[in-house]
């Protein structure tokens, strides 16, 4: 009789940690299925050849009697048709795009309702104080 | 004699659950890295970048004698390689150049899938840049390439 009742309570036991053990696991497995059908490969660029392409031709290219870029080294400002004309090139990609004028390496944070940082952006210096860059930011339907 | 048989029943039990748990764990693991990631996009994106700088010399269009050459040529040109594992074509590049057509190729069928929705179709890719010819005239081009690989992403 003592020992009938050793081995029930052994196998009341094993019974009780078999069940734990599969309700660990089956929440494990049923975490684990929605996760792994989320993942997914990160392609956003964190650079943009063709947005440097881009900026670099645009910055060559002749306003006036001299190129854009001697232009905006001089103090001139950026020509607001031309350069929603680079910009309107990402808009469907990117969530913004904007081409600035901006106090050297302040660029990559910008005031667009709230301080953001580009998710990629190109400089290029036009002198000790001045960065002109183009800033991209991601749409939320690309991640 | 009844102790000996439990324990022969308990290592018996024991097992299976050594067995249940490592098939959870292999089930898991297949589950979680099992799904193929989609990279056409990657992939757009590095042959977008590849034709970019097929099109350009620095920051400037090739002159139009080079991109003749191109267009006659295209693929090895711009050493590019369209050939996989499958017997239907599974590229489409298209090119335009201020509205005009200047390269297409591969497969053309797959660019009517551009304009339909869903995750088992060819996928298309469009981005633009800005560049200046060697006579410092403007230009805008559009490098359109359609991906195709559904069973790779099914």
């Amino acid at each position: 009789m003592i020992n009938q009742k050793a081995q029930i309570g052994e196998t009341v036991t094993w019974v009780v940690a078999t069940i734990v053990i599969i309700v660990i696991l089956s929440f494990s497995v049923f975490v684990a299925i929605p996760i792994g059908k989320s993942m997914k490969f990160d392609s956003n660029r964190k650079s943009d050849l063709l947005a440097t392409k881009s900026l670099t031709s645009y910055l060559l290219t002749k306003e006036g009697t001299d190129i854009i870029y001697n232009n905006l080294k001089k103090g001139g400002e950026l020509n607001k048709q031309s350069s929603e004309r680079i910009e309107g090139l990402y808009d469907e990609e990117y969530y913004v795009a904007l081409l600035r004028v901006v106090p050297k390496d302040s660029y990559s944070v910008l005031e667009i309702g709230e301080e953001v940082e580009c998710a990629v952006d190109v400089f290029i210096e036009l002198n000790d104080e001045k960065d002109v860059g183009l800033c991209l930011l991601w749409e939320e339907k690309n991640e | 004699m009844d102790k000996h048989g439990t324990d022969k029943i308990l290592s018996a039990y024991w097992f299976v659950i050594l067995f249940i748990v490592a098939a959870a764990v292999v089930y898991m693991v297949a589950i979680f890295y099992g799904t193929p990631y989609d990279i056409r996009k990657a992939e757009a994106d590095a042959m977008i970048n590849q034709i970019a700088d097929c099109l350009t010399d620095g920051n400037h269009l090739k002159d139009d004698s080079q991109i003749q050459k191109i267009q006659d040529n295209f693929l090895s040109e711009c050493n590019l390689n369209f050939n996989t594992e499958w017997k239907e074509g599974q590229y489409y590049v298209e090119i335009i150049k201020d509205d005009s057509l200047i390269i297409s190729k591969g497969n053309i069928n797959l660019k009517d899938y551009c304009d339909k929705k869903g995750d088992k179709i060819p996928k298309c890719f469009e981005r633009s840049f800005y560049v200046l010819d060697q006579n410092k005239n403007s230009h805008i081009i559009k490098i359109s390439v359609t991906i195709r690989k559904i069973e790779k992403n099914d």
